[in-house]
Protein backbone atom coordinates (compact mmCIF):
# COMPACT_ATOMS: atom_id res chain seq x y z
CA UNK A 1 0.00 0.00 0.00
CA UNK A 2 1.51 3.02 -0.89
CA UNK A 3 1.91 6.57 1.42
CA UNK A 4 -0.83 7.94 -0.72
CA UNK A 5 -3.30 5.94 -0.32
CA UNK A 6 -2.48 5.87 3.64
CA UNK A 7 -2.15 9.44 3.79
CA UNK A 8 -5.54 9.18 1.87
CA UNK A 9 -7.25 6.79 4.57
CA UNK A 10 -6.30 8.62 7.76
CA UNK A 11 -7.48 11.86 6.46
CA UNK A 12 -11.00 10.44 5.16
CA UNK A 13 -11.70 8.01 7.79
CA UNK A 14 -9.93 10.46 10.59
CA UNK A 15 -12.47 13.18 9.52
CA UNK A 16 -15.58 11.18 9.22
CA UNK A 17 -15.03 8.41 12.03
CA UNK A 18 -13.13 11.10 14.00
CA UNK A 19 -15.76 14.14 13.64
CA UNK A 20 -19.03 11.79 14.04
CA UNK A 21 -17.62 10.09 17.25
CA UNK A 22 -16.33 13.73 18.86
CA UNK A 23 -19.72 15.07 18.14
CA UNK A 24 -21.28 12.10 19.59
CA UNK A 25 -19.59 12.68 23.09
CA UNK A 26 -20.22 16.03 22.51
CA UNK A 27 -23.94 15.42 22.16
CA UNK A 28 -23.83 13.23 25.08
CA UNK A 29 -22.59 15.82 27.33
CA UNK A 30 -25.37 18.11 25.80
CA UNK A 31 -27.80 16.07 26.74
CA UNK A 32 -26.23 15.30 30.33
CA UNK A 33 -26.29 19.31 30.92
CA UNK A 34 -29.75 19.82 30.19
CA UNK A 35 -30.85 16.72 32.37
CA UNK A 36 -29.17 18.65 35.44
CA UNK A 37 -30.04 21.78 34.67
CA UNK A 38 -34.02 20.57 34.27
CA UNK A 39 -33.35 18.80 37.87
CA UNK A 40 -32.17 22.74 39.50
CA UNK B 1 -32.33 13.48 11.72
CA UNK B 2 -29.77 10.63 10.85
CA UNK B 3 -32.68 9.00 9.80
CA UNK B 4 -33.50 11.59 7.62
CA UNK B 5 -29.96 11.49 5.78
CA UNK B 6 -29.37 8.04 5.65
CA UNK B 7 -31.07 6.95 3.06
CA UNK B 8 -30.55 4.75 -0.83
CA UNK B 9 -28.20 6.93 -1.68
CA UNK B 10 -25.45 6.45 0.31
CA UNK B 11 -25.80 2.49 -0.74
CA UNK B 12 -26.86 2.79 -4.31
CA UNK B 13 -25.16 5.67 -5.55
CA UNK B 14 -22.03 6.11 -3.27
CA UNK B 15 -19.90 3.18 -4.62
CA UNK B 16 -20.69 3.69 -8.30
CA UNK B 17 -19.69 7.70 -8.15
CA UNK B 18 -16.44 6.16 -6.53
CA UNK B 19 -15.82 3.77 -8.83
CA UNK B 20 -16.53 6.52 -12.00
CA UNK B 21 -14.39 9.02 -10.41
CA UNK B 22 -11.32 7.50 -9.52
CA UNK B 23 -11.73 5.82 -6.43
CA UNK B 24 -9.52 7.85 -3.77
CA UNK B 25 -9.77 10.85 -5.91
CA UNK B 26 -12.91 11.14 -5.83
CA UNK B 27 -13.41 11.00 -2.05
CA UNK B 28 -10.88 13.73 -1.30
CA UNK B 29 -13.13 16.46 -2.83
CA UNK B 30 -16.19 14.98 -1.51
CA UNK B 31 -14.68 15.90 1.67
CA UNK B 32 -14.18 19.09 0.90
CA UNK B 33 -17.63 19.71 -0.07
CA UNK B 34 -19.31 17.91 3.42
CA UNK B 35 -17.40 21.03 4.89
CA UNK B 36 -18.35 23.96 2.08
CA UNK B 37 -21.91 22.43 0.94
CA UNK B 38 -23.94 20.22 3.54
CA UNK B 39 -22.86 21.04 6.82
CA UNK B 40 -23.47 24.68 6.61
CA UNK B 41 -26.98 24.02 4.75
CA UNK B 42 -27.72 21.32 7.62
CA UNK B 43 -26.90 24.40 10.29
CA UNK B 44 -29.22 26.72 8.39
CA UNK B 45 -31.99 24.29 7.56
CA UNK B 46 -32.11 23.09 11.36
CA UNK B 47 -31.35 26.75 12.51
CA UNK B 48 -34.27 27.89 10.91
CA UNK B 49 -36.22 25.43 11.77
CA UNK B 50 -36.46 25.61 15.68
CA UNK B 51 -36.39 29.79 14.75
CA UNK B 52 -39.28 30.05 12.80
CA UNK B 53 -41.23 26.75 13.37
CA UNK B 54 -43.37 26.85 10.26
CA UNK B 55 -42.66 24.35 7.67
CA UNK B 56 -40.70 25.31 4.38
CA UNK B 57 -43.36 28.59 3.28
CA UNK B 58 -43.93 30.14 6.59
CA UNK B 59 -39.79 29.78 7.00
CA UNK B 60 -38.98 31.14 4.34
CA UNK B 61 -41.57 33.81 4.09
CA UNK B 62 -40.52 35.26 7.73
CA UNK B 63 -36.69 34.89 6.59
CA UNK B 64 -36.64 35.93 2.94
CA UNK B 65 -39.80 38.23 3.45
CA UNK B 66 -43.33 37.71 2.91
CA UNK B 67 -42.87 37.94 -0.81
CA UNK B 68 -40.74 34.62 -0.93
CA UNK B 69 -43.13 32.14 0.61
CA UNK B 70 -43.36 30.87 -3.25
CA UNK B 71 -39.37 29.67 -2.62
CA UNK B 72 -40.87 27.36 0.52
CA UNK B 73 -43.69 26.08 -1.95
CA UNK B 74 -41.02 25.15 -4.69
CA UNK B 75 -38.53 23.37 -1.91
CA UNK B 76 -41.93 21.07 -0.63
CA UNK B 77 -42.74 20.55 -4.17
CA UNK B 78 -39.54 19.50 -5.02
CA UNK B 79 -39.10 16.79 -2.31
CA UNK B 80 -42.87 15.84 -2.48
CA UNK B 81 -42.02 15.05 -6.09
CA UNK B 82 -38.91 12.82 -4.91
CA UNK B 83 -41.54 11.49 -2.42
CA UNK B 84 -44.03 10.21 -5.28
CA UNK B 85 -41.54 8.19 -6.57
CA UNK B 86 -38.80 7.24 -3.27
CA UNK B 87 -41.73 5.17 -2.08
CA UNK B 88 -41.22 2.97 -5.32
CA UNK B 89 -37.67 2.61 -4.10
CA UNK B 90 -38.62 1.89 -0.84
CA UNK B 91 -40.78 -1.16 -2.43
CA UNK B 92 -38.28 -2.70 -4.63
CA UNK B 93 -36.05 -2.85 -1.34
CA UNK B 94 -38.89 -4.39 0.13
CA UNK B 95 -39.30 -6.68 -2.54
CA UNK B 96 -35.94 -8.16 -2.93
CA UNK B 97 -35.80 -8.56 0.78
CA UNK B 98 -38.39 -11.08 -0.25
CA UNK B 99 -36.57 -12.36 -2.97
CA UNK B 100 -33.75 -12.51 -0.69
CA UNK B 101 -35.44 -14.90 2.37
CA UNK B 102 -37.41 -17.14 -0.38
CA UNK B 103 -33.90 -18.08 -1.85
CA UNK B 104 -34.89 -16.95 -5.38
CA UNK B 105 -32.37 -14.17 -5.47
CA UNK B 106 -29.74 -16.61 -4.65
CA UNK B 107 -31.04 -19.33 -7.18
CA UNK B 108 -31.50 -16.71 -10.45
CA UNK B 109 -29.24 -18.05 -13.10
CA UNK B 110 -30.40 -14.33 -14.79
CA UNK B 111 -30.43 -11.55 -12.69
CA UNK B 112 -30.86 -9.30 -15.48
CA UNK B 113 -34.02 -10.62 -16.53
CA UNK B 114 -35.24 -10.98 -12.85
CA UNK B 115 -35.09 -7.36 -12.23
CA UNK B 116 -37.18 -6.71 -15.83
CA UNK B 117 -39.54 -9.17 -15.05
CA UNK B 118 -40.16 -7.65 -12.05
CA UNK B 119 -40.25 -4.04 -13.07
CA UNK B 120 -42.48 -4.69 -15.92
CA UNK B 121 -45.05 -6.33 -13.47
CA UNK B 122 -47.54 -4.81 -11.91
CA UNK B 123 -45.42 -6.20 -8.52
CA UNK B 124 -43.69 -2.76 -7.93
CA UNK B 125 -47.08 -0.78 -7.46
CA UNK B 126 -48.22 -3.14 -5.31
CA UNK B 127 -45.35 -2.78 -3.08
CA UNK B 128 -45.29 0.99 -3.74
CA UNK B 129 -48.62 0.93 -2.08
CA UNK B 130 -47.31 -0.83 0.83
CA UNK B 131 -44.62 1.36 1.54
CA UNK B 132 -47.02 4.27 1.36
CA UNK B 133 -49.25 3.10 3.55
CA UNK B 134 -46.84 1.71 6.54
CA UNK B 135 -45.38 5.74 5.81
CA UNK B 136 -48.86 7.40 6.53
CA UNK B 137 -49.73 4.90 9.46
CA UNK B 138 -46.28 5.85 11.02
CA UNK B 139 -46.39 9.46 11.05
CA UNK B 140 -50.21 9.53 11.90
CA UNK B 141 -49.12 7.99 15.05
CA UNK B 142 -47.21 11.58 15.85
CA UNK B 143 -43.83 12.45 16.10
CA UNK B 144 -43.26 10.71 19.63
CA UNK B 145 -44.62 7.25 19.04
CA UNK B 146 -44.64 7.61 15.60
CA UNK B 147 -41.81 9.05 13.68
CA UNK B 148 -39.35 8.85 16.98
CA UNK B 149 -39.89 5.45 17.65
CA UNK B 150 -39.86 4.27 14.01
CA UNK B 151 -36.07 5.69 13.87
CA UNK B 152 -35.29 4.14 17.12
CA UNK B 153 -35.88 1.30 15.52
CA UNK B 154 -34.67 1.67 12.29
CA UNK B 155 -31.67 3.26 12.44
CA UNK B 156 -29.74 1.20 14.64
CA UNK B 157 -30.76 -1.94 13.13
CA UNK B 158 -29.78 -0.48 9.71
CA UNK B 159 -26.17 0.08 11.14
CA UNK B 160 -25.99 -3.43 12.48
CA UNK B 161 -26.96 -4.72 9.21
CA UNK B 162 -24.71 -2.65 7.55
CA UNK B 163 -21.80 -3.93 10.30
CA UNK B 164 -22.47 -7.70 9.67
CA UNK B 165 -22.09 -6.92 5.81
CA UNK B 166 -19.14 -4.87 6.16
CA UNK B 167 -17.34 -7.55 8.53
CA UNK B 168 -18.11 -10.26 6.09
CA UNK B 169 -16.70 -8.24 3.37
CA UNK B 170 -13.37 -7.25 4.38
CA UNK B 171 -12.92 -10.29 5.67
CA UNK B 172 -13.40 -12.09 2.41
CA UNK B 173 -9.79 -12.96 0.58
CA UNK B 174 -8.36 -10.22 -1.57
CA UNK B 175 -10.61 -7.99 -0.02
CA UNK B 176 -7.90 -5.22 1.19
CA UNK B 177 -7.07 -4.78 -2.58
CA UNK B 178 -10.48 -3.40 -2.74
CA UNK B 179 -10.17 -1.32 0.01
CA UNK B 180 -6.84 -0.20 -1.03
CA UNK B 181 -8.42 0.60 -4.58
CA UNK B 182 -11.20 2.84 -2.89
CA UNK B 183 -8.46 4.74 -0.70
CA UNK B 184 -5.99 5.51 -3.54
CA UNK B 185 -5.96 8.46 -5.40
CA UNK B 186 -4.41 9.85 -8.92
CA UNK B 187 -3.04 13.46 -8.58
CA UNK B 188 -4.23 13.57 -12.14
CA UNK B 189 -7.80 12.94 -11.38
CA UNK B 190 -7.72 15.75 -8.55
CA UNK B 191 -7.24 18.23 -11.51
CA UNK B 192 -10.26 17.09 -13.40
CA UNK B 193 -13.00 19.41 -12.51
CA UNK B 194 -15.80 16.65 -13.19
CA UNK B 195 -14.35 15.03 -10.24
CA UNK B 196 -14.88 17.77 -8.17
CA UNK B 197 -18.88 18.44 -9.56
CA UNK B 198 -19.50 14.60 -9.04
CA UNK B 199 -18.32 14.80 -5.56
CA UNK B 200 -20.52 18.23 -4.73
CA UNK B 201 -23.36 16.89 -6.53
CA UNK B 202 -22.97 13.00 -4.33
CA UNK B 203 -22.63 15.08 -1.04
CA UNK B 204 -25.71 17.48 -2.15
CA UNK B 205 -27.78 14.73 -2.43
CA UNK B 206 -26.93 12.07 0.03
CA UNK B 207 -26.25 14.08 3.13
CA UNK B 208 -30.27 15.53 3.00
CA UNK B 209 -29.09 19.27 2.96
CA UNK B 210 -31.26 21.56 1.23
CA UNK B 211 -34.36 19.03 1.01
CA UNK B 212 -36.15 20.76 3.76
CA UNK B 213 -36.69 17.95 6.01
CA UNK B 214 -34.26 18.78 8.80
CA UNK B 215 -36.05 22.17 8.74
CA UNK B 216 -39.69 20.24 9.07
CA UNK B 217 -38.35 18.38 11.95
CA UNK B 218 -36.34 21.02 14.09
CA UNK B 219 -39.66 22.36 14.61
CA UNK B 220 -40.27 19.91 17.24
CA UNK B 221 -36.87 20.16 19.12
CA UNK B 222 -36.84 21.79 22.29
CA UNK B 223 -35.20 25.63 22.13
CA UNK B 224 -31.98 24.16 24.33
CA UNK B 225 -31.43 21.31 22.00
CA UNK B 226 -28.46 21.98 19.61
CA UNK B 227 -28.16 23.64 16.24
CA UNK B 228 -24.16 22.39 15.68
CA UNK B 229 -23.60 19.22 17.36
CA UNK B 230 -27.26 17.35 15.80
CA UNK B 231 -25.96 19.38 12.06
CA UNK B 232 -22.39 17.62 12.19
CA UNK B 233 -23.66 14.37 14.02
CA UNK B 234 -25.93 13.92 11.14
CA UNK B 235 -23.87 15.19 8.35
CA UNK B 236 -21.02 12.78 10.02
CA UNK B 237 -23.08 9.79 10.79
CA UNK B 238 -24.69 10.10 7.01
CA UNK B 239 -21.00 10.30 5.51
CA UNK B 240 -19.78 7.38 7.73
CA UNK B 241 -22.46 5.15 6.16
CA UNK B 242 -21.62 5.89 2.77
CA UNK B 243 -18.05 5.22 3.59
CA UNK B 244 -18.56 1.78 5.08
CA UNK B 245 -20.71 0.98 2.29
CA UNK B 246 -18.03 2.20 -0.33
CA UNK B 247 -15.24 -0.52 1.85
CA UNK B 248 -18.26 -2.98 1.19
CA UNK B 249 -18.85 -3.24 -2.04
CA UNK B 250 -15.32 -2.43 -3.28
CA UNK B 251 -14.21 -4.97 -0.88
CA UNK B 252 -16.74 -7.55 -1.90
CA UNK B 253 -16.44 -6.95 -5.41
CA UNK B 254 -12.44 -6.93 -6.16
CA UNK B 255 -12.54 -10.37 -4.11
CA UNK B 256 -15.44 -11.91 -6.20
CA UNK B 257 -14.44 -10.78 -9.40
CA UNK B 258 -10.94 -9.21 -9.04
CA UNK B 259 -10.27 -5.75 -11.03
CA UNK B 260 -13.49 -6.83 -13.29
CA UNK B 261 -15.69 -6.01 -10.59
CA UNK B 262 -14.50 -2.58 -10.54
CA UNK B 263 -14.64 -2.75 -13.90
CA UNK B 264 -18.44 -3.49 -13.95
CA UNK B 265 -19.10 -0.23 -11.18
CA UNK B 266 -17.27 1.75 -14.19
CA UNK B 267 -19.07 0.53 -17.04
CA UNK B 268 -20.65 -2.48 -16.79
CA UNK B 269 -24.17 -3.45 -14.78
CA UNK B 270 -23.30 -1.88 -11.72
CA UNK B 271 -22.65 1.92 -13.60
CA UNK B 272 -26.63 2.66 -12.79
CA UNK B 273 -28.15 2.59 -9.51
CA UNK B 274 -30.08 0.06 -10.15
CA UNK B 275 -28.08 -2.03 -11.99
CA UNK B 276 -25.79 -1.94 -9.15
CA UNK B 277 -28.15 -2.72 -6.85
CA UNK B 278 -30.41 -5.03 -7.94
CA UNK B 279 -28.65 -6.82 -10.88
CA UNK B 280 -24.60 -6.70 -9.69
CA UNK B 281 -24.83 -7.28 -5.73
CA UNK B 282 -27.04 -10.40 -6.20
CA UNK B 283 -24.86 -11.77 -8.85
CA UNK B 284 -22.16 -10.77 -5.92
CA UNK B 285 -24.11 -12.14 -3.24
CA UNK B 286 -24.22 -15.43 -5.13
CA UNK B 287 -20.63 -15.72 -5.94
CA UNK B 288 -20.23 -15.90 -1.77
CA UNK B 289 -18.38 -18.54 -0.09
CA UNK B 290 -20.28 -20.99 2.27
CA UNK B 291 -23.55 -21.87 0.25
CA UNK B 292 -26.93 -20.81 -0.68
CA UNK B 293 -27.83 -20.33 3.41
CA UNK B 294 -25.09 -17.76 3.69
CA UNK B 295 -25.75 -16.44 0.12
CA UNK B 296 -29.88 -15.95 0.88
CA UNK B 297 -28.90 -14.45 4.31
CA UNK B 298 -26.35 -11.85 3.48
CA UNK B 299 -28.85 -10.92 0.42
CA UNK B 300 -31.85 -10.50 2.65
CA UNK B 301 -30.42 -8.80 5.66
CA UNK B 302 -28.66 -6.06 2.51
CA UNK B 303 -32.01 -5.35 1.11
CA UNK B 304 -33.93 -5.02 4.55
CA UNK B 305 -30.76 -2.39 4.96
CA UNK B 306 -31.33 -0.92 1.94
CA UNK B 307 -35.22 -0.94 2.54
CA UNK B 308 -35.05 0.72 6.07
CA UNK B 309 -33.03 3.41 4.73
CA UNK B 310 -35.30 4.41 2.14
CA UNK B 311 -38.38 3.99 4.45
CA UNK B 312 -36.56 6.66 7.17
CA UNK B 313 -36.04 9.22 4.25
CA UNK B 314 -39.80 8.80 2.97
CA UNK B 315 -41.48 8.65 6.55
CA UNK B 316 -39.69 12.64 6.73
CA UNK B 317 -40.92 13.32 3.24
CA UNK B 318 -44.39 12.36 4.05
CA UNK B 319 -44.21 14.30 7.26
CA UNK B 320 -43.16 17.09 5.13
CA UNK B 321 -45.96 17.30 2.72
CA UNK B 322 -48.31 16.91 5.00
CA UNK B 323 -47.25 19.54 7.40
CA UNK B 324 -47.24 21.91 4.55
CA UNK B 325 -50.60 20.62 3.71
CA UNK B 326 -51.94 21.24 7.42
CA UNK B 327 -50.12 24.77 7.76
CA UNK B 328 -52.52 25.30 4.64
CA UNK B 329 -55.65 24.82 6.52
CA UNK B 330 -56.22 20.99 6.52
CA UNK B 331 -56.38 19.34 9.37
CA UNK B 332 -53.34 16.93 10.08
CA UNK B 333 -55.20 13.73 9.68
CA UNK B 334 -56.77 14.64 6.64
CA UNK B 335 -53.00 15.94 5.07
CA UNK B 336 -51.83 12.93 6.00
CA UNK B 337 -54.77 11.20 3.78
CA UNK B 338 -54.50 13.41 0.86
CA UNK B 339 -50.44 13.51 0.99
CA UNK B 340 -51.01 9.61 1.08
CA UNK B 341 -53.48 9.68 -1.97
CA UNK B 342 -51.17 12.05 -3.63
CA UNK B 343 -48.60 9.82 -3.04
CA UNK B 344 -50.11 6.56 -4.76
CA UNK B 345 -51.57 7.98 -7.19
CA UNK B 346 -48.79 10.19 -8.93
CA UNK B 347 -46.56 7.93 -7.60
CA UNK B 348 -48.01 4.97 -10.05
CA UNK B 349 -46.47 6.14 -13.36
CA UNK B 350 -42.80 5.51 -11.43
CA UNK B 351 -43.87 2.20 -10.28
CA UNK B 352 -45.02 0.94 -13.81
CA UNK B 353 -42.30 2.88 -15.87
CA UNK B 354 -39.02 3.13 -15.72
CA UNK B 355 -38.72 5.96 -18.08
CA UNK B 356 -41.05 7.76 -15.88
CA UNK B 357 -39.44 6.93 -12.79
CA UNK B 358 -35.53 8.25 -14.46
CA UNK B 359 -37.25 11.66 -15.64
CA UNK B 360 -38.75 12.10 -12.20
CA UNK B 361 -35.06 11.10 -10.67
CA UNK B 362 -33.95 13.92 -12.96
CA UNK B 363 -36.26 16.87 -12.62
CA UNK B 364 -36.75 16.95 -8.93
CA UNK B 365 -32.76 15.59 -7.85
CA UNK B 366 -31.37 18.63 -10.10
CA UNK B 367 -34.45 20.84 -7.94
CA UNK B 368 -32.55 19.42 -4.66
CA UNK B 369 -30.03 22.47 -5.64
CA UNK B 370 -32.19 24.82 -6.13
CA UNK B 371 -33.23 24.03 -2.95
CA UNK B 372 -30.28 24.51 -1.60
CA UNK B 373 -30.18 27.90 -3.23
CA UNK B 374 -33.20 28.92 -2.11
CA UNK B 375 -32.67 27.88 1.97
CA UNK B 376 -29.14 30.47 1.45
CA UNK B 377 -31.19 33.27 0.14
CA UNK B 378 -33.67 33.14 2.86
CA UNK B 379 -30.86 33.38 4.99
CA UNK B 380 -28.97 35.96 3.22
CA UNK B 381 -32.41 37.87 3.39
CA UNK B 382 -32.49 37.25 7.15
CA UNK B 383 -28.72 38.98 7.26
CA UNK B 384 -25.74 36.55 7.17
CA UNK B 385 -24.42 37.60 10.56
CA UNK B 386 -27.31 38.27 12.49
CA UNK B 387 -29.02 34.39 11.42
CA UNK B 388 -25.97 33.35 12.81
CA UNK B 389 -25.93 34.69 16.04
CA UNK B 390 -29.65 34.59 16.50
CA UNK B 391 -30.17 30.98 15.23
CA UNK B 392 -27.18 29.05 14.68
CA UNK B 393 -25.64 29.72 17.65
CA UNK B 394 -28.34 30.14 20.02
CA UNK B 395 -28.59 27.11 21.93
CA UNK B 396 -26.51 27.43 25.14
CA UNK B 397 -24.51 24.23 24.70
CA UNK B 398 -23.49 24.42 21.46
CA UNK B 399 -20.31 24.95 19.72
CA UNK B 400 -20.58 28.45 18.32
CA UNK B 401 -19.26 28.98 14.87
CA UNK B 402 -17.23 31.96 13.51
CA UNK B 403 -18.05 34.47 11.40
CA UNK B 404 -16.80 32.14 8.51
CA UNK B 405 -19.84 30.80 8.26
CA UNK B 406 -20.99 33.98 6.77
CA UNK B 407 -19.15 33.64 3.81
CA UNK B 408 -19.62 30.02 3.11
CA UNK B 409 -23.60 31.00 3.13
CA UNK B 410 -23.50 34.21 1.37
CA UNK B 411 -20.62 33.32 -1.16
CA UNK B 412 -19.51 29.74 -1.27
CA UNK B 413 -23.43 27.55 -1.23
CA UNK B 414 -24.34 30.38 -3.84
CA UNK B 415 -21.36 30.06 -6.07
CA UNK B 416 -21.54 25.88 -5.84
CA UNK B 417 -25.30 25.96 -6.28
CA UNK B 418 -25.35 28.03 -9.50
CA UNK B 419 -22.16 26.21 -11.18
CA UNK B 420 -23.75 22.95 -10.73
CA UNK B 421 -27.13 23.87 -12.02
CA UNK B 422 -24.94 25.32 -15.40
CA UNK B 423 -23.15 22.19 -15.27
CA UNK B 424 -26.29 19.86 -15.49
CA UNK B 425 -27.81 22.20 -18.36
CA UNK B 426 -24.58 22.34 -19.94
CA UNK B 427 -24.62 18.48 -20.12
CA UNK B 428 -27.81 18.26 -20.98
CA UNK B 429 -27.42 20.87 -23.96
CA UNK B 430 -24.68 18.65 -25.25
CA UNK B 431 -26.30 15.26 -24.60
CA UNK B 432 -29.89 14.64 -25.24
CA UNK B 433 -30.25 13.35 -28.72
CA UNK B 434 -34.26 14.42 -28.95
CA UNK B 435 -33.45 18.00 -28.29
CA UNK B 436 -32.49 19.69 -25.09
CA UNK B 437 -36.07 21.56 -25.34
CA UNK B 438 -38.02 18.51 -25.66
CA UNK B 439 -40.31 18.57 -22.66
CA UNK B 440 -41.43 14.82 -23.07
CA UNK B 441 -37.42 13.76 -23.45
CA UNK B 442 -36.40 12.40 -19.95
CA UNK B 443 -33.38 14.26 -19.42
CA UNK B 444 -34.01 17.38 -21.36
CA UNK B 445 -33.48 20.64 -19.87
CA UNK B 446 -37.14 21.29 -21.37
CA UNK B 447 -38.80 18.68 -19.15
CA UNK B 448 -36.84 20.42 -16.28
CA UNK B 449 -38.22 23.89 -17.14
CA UNK B 450 -41.50 22.60 -18.52
CA UNK B 451 -42.17 21.17 -15.02
CA UNK B 452 -40.39 23.50 -12.69
CA UNK B 453 -42.03 26.55 -14.80
CA UNK B 454 -46.07 25.25 -14.07
CA UNK B 455 -45.25 25.09 -10.25
CA UNK B 456 -43.46 28.42 -10.16
CA UNK B 457 -46.29 30.15 -12.01
CA UNK B 458 -48.53 28.27 -9.60
CA UNK B 459 -46.81 29.39 -6.44
CA UNK B 460 -46.27 32.96 -7.65
CA UNK B 461 -49.83 33.78 -8.12
CA UNK B 462 -51.08 31.94 -4.80
CA UNK B 463 -47.97 33.42 -3.04
CA UNK B 464 -50.14 36.03 -0.99
CA UNK B 465 -52.96 32.96 0.16
CA UNK B 466 -50.43 30.86 1.25
CA UNK B 467 -48.15 32.92 3.36
CA UNK B 468 -51.59 34.39 4.65
CA UNK B 469 -52.71 31.20 5.46
CA UNK B 470 -49.19 29.94 7.12
CA UNK B 471 -48.13 33.10 9.26
CA UNK B 472 -52.03 34.63 9.28
CA UNK B 473 -51.82 38.09 7.75
CA UNK B 474 -51.28 40.17 10.69
CA UNK B 475 -47.48 38.70 10.81
CA UNK B 476 -44.90 40.93 9.88
CA UNK B 477 -41.88 39.78 7.75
Amino acid sequence: MGISTLATMILVCGSVCGGFVWMLFLALSQNRQNAENEED
Amino acid sequence: MMGVAIGAGNIWRFSRVVAQNGGGSFIIPWLVFLFLWSIPLIFAEIAMGKLIRRAPIGALAKTAGRAFGWMGAFISLVTTGILFYYSVVVGWGFRYFFFGITGRLTASTDHHALWEGYTHSLQPLYFHFAAILIGCFIIHRGITKGIELSNKILVPSLIIIILIIAVRAVTLPGAWQGISYFFTPHFKDLLNYRVWIEALTQNAWDTGAGWGLLLVYSGYIHKKESVTINGCLTAFGNNLISLVMGITIFATAFSLEHQWGIQSLITGEGSTNTGLTFIYLPKLFQALPGGSQVQSTFASIFFLAFAFAALSSMISMLQLTSQVLSELGLKFNGAILLTGFLALVLGAPSALSMAFFDNQDWVWSVGLIINGLFIAFGVIRYGVNRFRKEAVNASPHDFKVGKFYNVIIGVLIPAQGIILIGWYFYQSFAQTESGWWNPLSIYSVGTILFQWGIALIVFLILNKWMVNKTLGTSSKA
